[in-house]
């Protein structure tokens, strides 16, 4: 491989990145930080969790995605009486013409490229680990037999921070297997009236399919090309080590609010994050800003607070944005 | 790359060697702008002072020291020429992260990709925009303004003291004041004692100085008047002494005038009534007589108990009349002396209420010029002896040695002030009484060589009413001596003997 090729595949992850920024845009209005974070959570090979008030877009984005994407999508509307079968599958038992009975797994929803899991935290326990454990296995177990799912393998999980009464919020092992944890905020008065004019007239903006499952894969490949110098993992390693009450490096702020800190996933996450904001801003390199851009997506899910975080209403945004401050990049 | 960051890397080097020659000027200027500042509000705020030499050498000392570690500590590399241009430049860490690749890995095309970029950046770059060699504005603003205060700061006048003399900077006296230097001033020149006229003229020129602190002009005016009252006293002692000669010589008819004006404590007039007594032998005085008188010590009381006998014989009417001439002689110098002691204690009072006046003007409360005025009242643990205004409380008597050295010191210890337990004695080395000491040197030395070594004597200096009771015991003490001396069938003194056996062999025939 030439560095010409390196450039030019560079460049071409770019370009599919701006495409389908740009044509989600055409329907989501703002939240363009959610669109490039959903994106590389894609790209990236995570699975993203969506936290907003009700009526602010969640799922339009994840279905305005899909429909941008070349890809197989499924909806999934979690609900306290979902079952994991009605996920990912059940076996069921079929007669032959001539009556010969066998059992035939018919998969479920899951078995898509572009899952939208919506209000995850509505299901039970058992139902949310049934998903869970497929996020992080790639793959489903049922009947005995493993079936492994279609990549790219993408889920889109919202979750609504209000009427908490009758769900079951998910545990932090499990809020760890999201890449990140995006936040929705209400849009602005300029972006509502856009929202008005986009939406109350006779015809919606509609958006194309412009990339496809191939292209998605070959820019996942890319993405874990980028090198990255060891100066910028060992700040990313800091970063990591600083939400650890217990750590050398951990600040005030964590030494206050924090039981346990961020997981080894963590870090993975600032990695590859930082990798897809390196491509996107045309470099073949992760730079601390890169890293820094990212934290707080990839860890402010990761922290597990103390009562007196809660009490004091501090969220773990406060502390990544602690840590930020403190901790310095590489000088050299 | 290399090249580019090669002479970035130079252009630090350059700036921060300028950075730090600037930062050590500006040390050198704020000890420049602590020296004056200290030299300007000196007298304004002396109880400052201390405070703020002590945090300049603090700022100065850690300046000095975090220069010193940042010096050694922080060598400008190429890793920090690049990242340097990375921040200048906005370029994220590229050239950075491009150095980072080069020295630790090269293998893949990504990298190779990175460093191709990283070196087409380095050449796009212009050092000498990018990293001028200069100091930054807010040094240079910070230097402006520095050197503006430290203008300023140096050519302002010292501060006055006191608001009085802010709003009389020209002179350092008020028309009273002035005046009441002008009065002492004519009374010094009237008196005839150099030691203290001197004292007195250095307190008035430090009166007139105007940056004079209120500190050092009640010292000098506390000295001053020290010195007047050691004439006051001494003129005191001198009035007694004669009063004690009167009733020793008052036994003598021919003296009995003498005596009366020696009671008086008048010595002019004592001097008249010898001088009419001696009138007749006058003329025979020789100055033989006069150099053998010399010889005996000047003491008066045997000068007057020459003058007064009446002799018949050749030798002892010329010793005589000698003998009247020399106490006349001492007695006009006596009087001169109480004149001048009569004036510079009239001086005194003028030295009194310059003193108040000072002392009104000072921003030091009462009680702390009480404290400043007052002599340490400690006894000296040498010689168990208290200085007091005026002279030395003389306690060695109170003075003890233990035979050995006790468990709790080696030095000296008072007794316990307060409890029944026993007072301890007060220690100290071993010395021999003041008063033997000074006794011992009177009776050796001339009277006039007495007075010069006494006045370097630490003793004599601050013992006037001790000197002046010396003096009168010296007087019975000098006669006795010289009576002892003498042999009773020729009553010439062993001392003078060779003398006047001289005098009488070199006397022609005719005048025997």
């Amino acid at each position: 491989m030439s560095t010409a090729t390196v450039d030019s595949q560079v460049e071409t992850f770019r370009d599919n990145f701006r495409i389908v920024r740009d044509e989600v845009s055409r329907v989501i209005v703002g939240n363009e930080e959610n669109i490039v974070g959903i994106m590389t959570c894609l790209l990236a090979r995570g699975h993203v969790l969506l936290e907003g008030i009700p009526g602010i877009g969640k799922t339009k984005l994840v279905q305005t995605l899909a429909d941008v994407l070349h890809l197989k999508f499924s909806r999934i509307q979690f609900t306290p009486d979902l079952m994991p079968g009605d996920i990912i599958g059940t076996t069921v038992v079929r007669e032959t013409e001539v009556g010969r009975k066998f059992l035939e797994f018919q998969p479920g929803p899951i078995f898509a490229n572009l899952v939208l899991a919506d209000e995850i935290n509505r299901a039970t326990p058992k139902t949310q680990s049934a998903l869970l454990e497929a996020m992080q296995e790639n793959s489903v177990s049922a009947g005995g037999q493993t079936h492994p799912l279609q990549q790219p393998f993408f889920v889109l999980a919202t979750m609504n921070p209000l009427e908490m009464e009758g769900t079951y919020l998910l545990p932090e092992a499990q809020l760890d297997r999201f890449f990140f944890k995006l936040r929705l905020g209400f849009p602005s008065a300029e972006g509502l009236s856009e929202i008005l004019d986009r939406t109350t007239r006779q015809r919606e903006p509609q958006v194309e399919r412009v990339l496809g499952q191939g292209q998605i894969l070959d820019m996942r490949e890319t993405v874990r090309s980028v090198p990255v110098a060891r100066p910028v993992q060992e700040y990313a390693i800091r970063l990591t080590l600083a939400t650890h009450p217990e750590s050398e490096l951990a600040t005030e702020l964590t030494k206050r609010f924090v039981r346990f800190g961020s997981s080894p996933r963590g870090t993975q996450a600032l990695i590859l994050g930082g990798k897809v904001n390196a491509l996107v801003s045309d470099r073949l390199y992760v730079a601390s800003d890169d890293i820094r851009a990212v934290a707080r997506d990839a860890l402010r899910h990761r922290l597990l607070l103390n009562f007196d975080a809660e009490a004091e209403g501090i969220d773990g945004d406060a502390i990544v944005e602690d840590i930020l401050q403190r901790i310095p990049p590489p000088s050299e | 790359m290399l090249r580019a960051l090669g002479e970035i890397q130079r252009r630090l080097r350059l700036n921060r060697t300028l950075h730090e020659s600037a930062l050590l000027l500006g040390m050198v200027a704020v000890g420049v702008f602590v020296w004056r500042a200290l030299h300007v509000l000196g007298g304004r705020l002396p109880a400052a002072s201390a405070a703020v030499v002590l945090a300049a050498i603090l700022v100065w000392v850690a300046g000095a020291f975090l220069l010193a570690r940042r010096r050694l500590r922080s060598g400008v590399g190429l890793g920090t020429a690049a990242a340097a241009a990375d921040e200048r430049a906005r370029l994220k860490d590229e050239l950075k992260t491009a150095y980072w690749f080069l020295g630790h890995s090269r293998g893949s095309p990504w990298i190779a990709a990175q460093l191709a970029r990283a070196a087409r950046s380095a050449q796009r770059l212009n050092s000498a925009a990018l990293l001028p060699v200069r100091l930054e504005r807010h040094v240079l603003v910070g230097g402006a303004i520095g050197v503006s205060v430290l203008i300023v700061v140096w050519l302002l006048p010292p501060l006055a003291p006191s608001s009085h003399a802010i709003a009389q900077p020209a002179s350092a006296l008020s028309p009273a004041e002035a005046q009441q230097v002008r009065r002492i001033r004519e009374l010094l020149a009237q008196a005839g004692d150099p030691g203290a006229a001197a004292k007195l003229d250095t307190a008035l020129r430090t009166l007139e100085r105007t940056d004079a602190r209120d500190e050092e002009r009640r010292r000098a005016l506390a000295a001053a008047r020290e010195a007047v009252e050691q004439q006051t006293l001494q003129a005191a002692s001198t009035r007694e002494g004669l009063y004690q000669l009167s009733e020793k010589v008052r036994g003598n008819p021919a003296l009995e005038q003498v005596a009366d004006a020696l009671a008086e404590g008048d010595a002019r007039k004592a001097s008249e009534a010898l001088r009419r007594t001696g009138e007749p032998g006058g003329t025979a005085a020789s100055h033989e007589a006069s150099a053998a008188q010399r010889e005996s010590g000047k003491d008066l009381e045997r000068l007057l108990h020459d003058a007064g006998k009446d002799g018949t014989r050749g030798p002892e009417r010329e010793i005589a009349s000698a003998a009247a001439k020399q106490a006349v002689d001492r007695l006009d110098k006596i009087a001169e002396q109480l004149d001048t002691q009569a004036r510079l204690s009239q001086a005194e009072q003028a030295l009194r209420e310059l003193q108040l006046a000072v002392a009104q003007r000072s921003q030091l409360s009462a009680g702390r010029f009480g404290q400043e005025a007052a002599h340490n009242s400690t006894p000296s643990p040498d010689t168990g002896q208290t200085a007091m205004p005026g002279g030395t409380m003389y306690r060695s008597a109170a003075v003890a040695r233990e035979s050995k050295a006790s468990a709790q010191q080696e030095g000296s210890k008072a007794g316990s002030a307060v409890g029944d337990s026993e007072a301890e004695p007060v220690l100290g080395n071993q010395v021999t009484a003041l008063a033997v000491q000074l006794r011992q040197e009177g009776v050796a030395g001339e009277p006039a060589d007495e007075r010069a070594e006494a006045a370097t004597s630490w003793y004599y200096a601050q013992s006037k009413q001790q000197a002046s009771v010396l003096e009168l015991q010296r007087a019975p003490a000098r006669a006795s001596f010289a009576q002892a001396e003498a042999s009773a069938a020729e009553g010439i003194s062993l001392r003078h003997r060779q003398i006047v056996k001289d005098y009488f062999m070199t006397l022609r025939e005719d005048s025997r």
